[in-house]
C-alpha cells in the first residue's frame, strides 16, 4: 500500500480532519468520531458524543418512581423491554419487595425475546453498513415476528412497558406460548438463511476478519462488558455468574470466542441468539401459575437509602444506582451504561485502521446512542 | 464477592461502613492500585451524589399530603463519589463500592486514569454533569453537554436556563400578543 | 444562522403559488404535474436521531415496505434528498447540525416531524438540553405523533406530504386522504 508516491518524489502528503457523523447512515445514531486521516488510514480518532443527551437522570428527580419506569426504556431503545429490569431490581431492593415466581419467569421470557430482537438489529445493521441490503431485510423480518409477541403482551412494539416495580404489568394472553414457539421456529429459519448468506461470504469475511482485535486484557482494562467482552475470550456473563431473577434454573451455555476481531463479535451474537432461544423454551415449559405483580403501594415511599442493581443487558452490563430520601421521588438515579464504557476503546484501537475498517469496528461493538448519551 | 474485611485489610487507610469501603480522597489512587493488584477486578462505574446542606422543611398546605421530604440530612454538605468495582474472583460475582467523601464547595479528587483506562470516560462524565474536578489528568472537557454549556446540571442548585435560543421570531411575536 | 420566520400554522414549503415568469394555466399545469411526480418519489434524508429511527428503518424493511410508494431511497447526503424525517429527540447540541442539513437540502423540500420528541419535545420537554419541538428550528409540513409512532403511522404521514403535493391549496389534510 502506498508505494505509488514516495518521499523520493518530493511530494508531501497532509493529514486532514474528517468528521464521521453525527448524521451518517452507519454510525448507529448520532455518534460523531473526529478522525485525523492520512489518506485512507485513520491516524487518530476521538469520540464526540452528547448529541442525544436528554438529561434523563435529572428528569428522574422530578417524577415518581413509577413514572420513571417508561423513561428507562428510552435509554437503549433497541432493546427496550429489558431496560427497566435493573431499575426494577434496584427498586425491589429498596422496598424489600418479593417478586412472584410467575412474574420472574415472564421477565426472563420477555427479556430474552427482547435480547434476540436486539441482536438481530445489530446483525442487520452491521451488514447494512457493508451495503448488504438483502440480509438486513431478512433479519428485520425475523425480528417482526418477535415484536408481534411483545406487542401482544404489552401493547407496544418497540418501547415496551412491561416490567414494573414488583413484577410485570400484565399476564400473557391465551395462546401466546404456542405463538412464541412458532415465532422462534420461524426466526431460527430466517437466521439460518442469514448465516448462509453472510457468515461464509468472502466479502463479509474480508471486511471483518482481523479487524481491530481486542485482547482479553485490553477488554478488562477498558471496562468492556457484554458480547464484546466474551468475544475477546473473557468468560463472564452475569446471567450465569451472578444470577438475578430465576436465571439459575435454566441450563444454557455462555458462548466465548478467543479472538476479539469484528468477525468474532458478530459470530458471538449469532451464538447468543440461539442460546436465548433455549432459555425461552425452557421457561415456557416450566412456567408456574400465580400472581404476576407484587402488591406495591400506589403512592410508594421507600425508606431512605441506596440500592445498586445490575443486569446483563443486550449491550453489556447495565447498572442502576438509586438513592432515596424517603419521598415519592428519587433523590438521585445514576445509570451505568454499557455502551458508554464500550466506546472508550475506540480511540485506542482506531489508529492504523482504514476508514471502512473503522466502520466495521464500531458496527461490531454494537453501541446505541440513547444508551451512551442518556 | 470476597470477604470485605480481607479487602479492607489489603487497602491502605480503608474503613468499612455499611458494606462499603470508605477511603480518604488523597488515598484513592493507592486504594484502587491495591485492589487491582489483588486481581480479578473491573472498574465498573464512577458516580457522584450531591448532598447539599439540609433544607428547611416546607410546610404542606392543609389537607394536602407533603410529597417531598426535606433534603437528606448529611452530617455536613458533601459530594459522595462512589467507585464501583466488579469482583470477578468468586463464583458469585458482586460489586464492591469504594466511596470518597468530598468537600461540597470545591470537590476534587485525584484521577485514577493511571490505574484503569476505563476511568477516562467515566470521570469526564462526572465532571460534566456534577462538577467534580479530577486532578492529574489532561484538562477535562465537556463530553455529554454542548461545549458552551454553563453549569453542572445534576447538582441540586442548578437553575434551568431560560429557553431563548432557537425560538423563531414568529413564536416570539405570538407570545407577545398573548396568542400562545 | 438564519431562523425561519414561519411559525406553526403557516404553509411550510413547496411553492404556495407559481413564481416564475410564465403565468397562467400552462405553467400551473407543469408545476402541478412535477409536484405529482415528486409526490410519488420523495427521497428521505437519513436523519434518525433516537428511538423513532428504528421505527423509520422498520418502515423501510420488508413488512411495511416504503418502496411500494417509491420512498425507500434513503439518501445519506441531504443534497440528493427532498424529505427530512426528523425521527427522534433534537437536543441543543444537535440543533445547529439539523439546521445545517436542512439548509443543504435543495428546494423543494419538506420536513416531517416524527414522534413526540420532534413534534414538541415529547417526554423530555422539560429537560435542560432538549429542543421543544423541531418546528422551533425548521418549518414542518407534517407532524406524526407517537412514542414511537408505528411504521404505519409514519407511512400515513409521508402519504399526507404526497397529498399536500397533489393539491397545493390544501392547508389541512383530511384524515383519509
Amino acid at each position: 500500500m502506498g508505494d505509488f508516491i514516495t518521499e523520493a518524489d518530493g511530494l508531501e502528503t497532509q493529514e486532514f480532519i474528517l468528521n464521521l457523523g453525527p448524521q451518517h447512515p452507519s454510525t448507529h445514531g448520532v455518534y460523531r468520531a473526529r478522525l485525523i486521516m492520512d489518506g485512507e488510514i485513520v491516524v487518530s480518532a476521538e469520540n464526540k458524543i452528547g448529541y442525544l443527551h436528554r438529561g434523563i437522570e435529572k428528569i428522574a428527580e422530578g417524577i415518581t418512581y413509577a413514572q420513571f419506569t417508561p423513561y428507562t426504556t428510552r435509554f437503549d431503545y433497541v432493546s427496550g423491554a429489558m431496560q427497566p429490569w435493573a431499575w426494577c431490581l434496584a427498586l425491589e431492593k429498596l422496598g424489600n419487595t418479593v417478586v412472584p415466581e410467575r412474574a420472574e419467569y415472564l421477565r426472563v421470557i420477555v427479556g430474552e425475546l427482547q435480547r434476540i430482537a436486539s441482536h438481530l438489529v445489530m446483525l442487520g445493521s452491521m451488514v447494512l453498513d457493508f451495503s448488504a441490503i438483502t440480509p438486513w431485510t431478512y433479519v428485520f423480518n425475523a425480528r417482526e415476528e418477535i415484536l408481534d409477541l411483545l406487542e401482544a403482551v404489552s401493547g407496544s412494539r418497540l418501547l415496551v412497558n412491561y416490567f414494573v416495580n414488583g413484577g410485570v404489568n400484565a399476564d400473557i394472553p391465551e395462546g401466546w406460548a404456542a405463538k412464541t414457539e412458532a415465532a422462534l421456529d420461524g426466526m431460527l429459519k430466517r437466521l439460518d438463511d442469514f448465516e448462509r448468506m453472510v457468515s461464509g461470504n468472502e466479502i463479509f469475511l474480508g471486511r471483518t476478519k482481523g479487524i481491530a482485535p481486542v485482547s482479553a486484557a485490553e477488554a478488562i482494562e477498558y471496562g468492556i462488558t457484554g458480547a464484546s467482552l466474551r468475544a475477546s475470550g473473557v468468560d463472564f456473563d452475569m446471567r450465569r455468574d451472578s444470577p438475578y431473577s430465576v436465571y439459575d434454573r435454566f441450563s444454557f451455555a455462555v458462548p466465548v470466542i478467543k479472538g476479539g476481531d469484528s468477525f468474532d463479535r458478530y459470530q458471538l451474537r449469532v451464538l447468543e441468539i440461539r442460546e436465548s432461544v433455549k432459555i425461552v423454551r425452557q421457561a415456557l415449559k416450566t412456567l408456574p401459575d400465580g400472581e404476576v405483580r407484587a402488591k406495591v403501594a400506589k403512592v410508594w415511599r421507600p425508606a431512605p437509602g441506596e440500592a445498586y442493581a445490575a443486569t446483563e443487558a443486550a449491550r453489556g452490563i447495565m447498572g442502576y444506582q438509586v438513592v432515596s430520601d424517603g419521598s415519592t421521588k428519587p433523590y438521585r438515579v445514576h445509570m451505568r451504561s454499557p455502551s458508554f464504557c464500550n466506546i472508550g476503546i475506540i480511540p485506542a484501537k482506531a489508529p492504523g485502521l482504514t476508514l471502512q475498517d473503522f466502520i466495521s469496528f464500531i458496527a461490531s461493538l454494537d453501541f446505541v446512542l440513547g444508551d451512551i448519551d442518556r | 464477592m470476597r470477604d470485605i474485611a480481607i479487602l479492607a485489610a489489603a487497602v491502605p487507610g480503608a474503613e468499612i461502613k455499611d458494606g462499603i469501603l470508605l477511603v480518604r480522597a488523597d488515598r484513592i489512587v493507592a486504594a484502587l492500585e491495591a485492589l487491582k493488584k489483588l486481581g480479578d477486578f473491573i472498574l465498573f462505574d464512577i458516580s457522584a451524589v450531591d448532598r447539599p446542606a439540609k433544607a428547611a422543611p416546607t410546610a404542606a398546605a392543609p389537607g394536602v399530603a407533603a410529597t417531598s421530604v426535606a433534603e437528606v440530612a448529611a452530617p455536613e454538605p458533601c459530594f459522595e463519589l462512589s467507585y464501583r468495582l466488579l469482583d470477578m474472583k468468586e463464583k458469585a460475582k458482586d460489586f464492591l463500592t469504594v466511596r470518597v467523601i468530598l468537600d461540597h464547595e470545591a470537590p476534587s479528587v485525584p484521577s485514577v486514569i493511571g490505574v484503569w483506562k476505563s476511568a477516562d470516560v467515566l470521570e469526564r462524565e462526572v465532571w460534566d454533569l456534577m462538577g467534580v474536578e479530577f486532578i492529574g489528568r489532561e484538562k477535562l472537557g465537556r463530553i455529554l453537554l454542548r461545549d458552551d454549556f454553563v453549569g453542572h446540571p445534576l447538582r441540586k442548585d442548578f437553575v434551568m436556563p431560560k429557553r431563548e435560543r432557537f425560538l423563531s421570531p414568529a413564536w416570539d411575536r405570538k407570545a407577545a400578543e398573548g396568542g400562545l | 444562522m438564519e431562523l425561519s420566520d414561519k411559525g406553526p400554522g403557516a404553509p411550510a414549503h413547496g411553492s404556495a403559488e407559481p413564481t416564475t415568469l410564465i403565468k397562467g394555466k400552462v405553467h400551473d399545469g407543469i408545476e402541478s404535474i412535477l409536484d405529482f411526480c415528486r409526490g410519488n418519489s420523495l427521497w428521505p434524508v437519513t436523519f434518525g436521531l433516537a428511538c423513532c429511527a428504528i421505527e423509520m428503518m422498520t418502515a423501510g424493511s420488508a413488512r411495511y415496505d416504503l418502496s411500494r410508494f417509491g420512498f425507500e431511497v434513503f439518501r445519506p447526503s441531504p443534497r440528493q434528498a427532498d424529505l427530512m424525517i426528523v425521527a427522534g429527540t433534537v437536543t441543543d447540541k444537535m440543533a445547529p447540525l439539523l439546521k445545517t442539513i436542512y439548509d443543504q437540502m435543495p428546494e423543494p423540500k419538506y420536513v416531517l416531524a416524527m414522534g413526540g420528541c420532534a413534534v414538541c419535545g415529547g417526554p423530555f420537554a422539560d429537560s435542560y438540553s432538549v429542543v421543544q419541538g423541531v418546528d422551533t428550528i425548521v418549518p414542518v409540513d407534517v407532524y406524526v405523533p407517537g412514542c414511537p409512532p408505528r411504521p404505519e403511522a409514519l407511512i400515513d404521514g409521508i402519504l399526507k406530504v404526497r397529498a399536500m403535493l397533489r393539491d397545493r391549496k390544501l392547508k389541512e389534510v383530511p384524515f383519509n386522504a
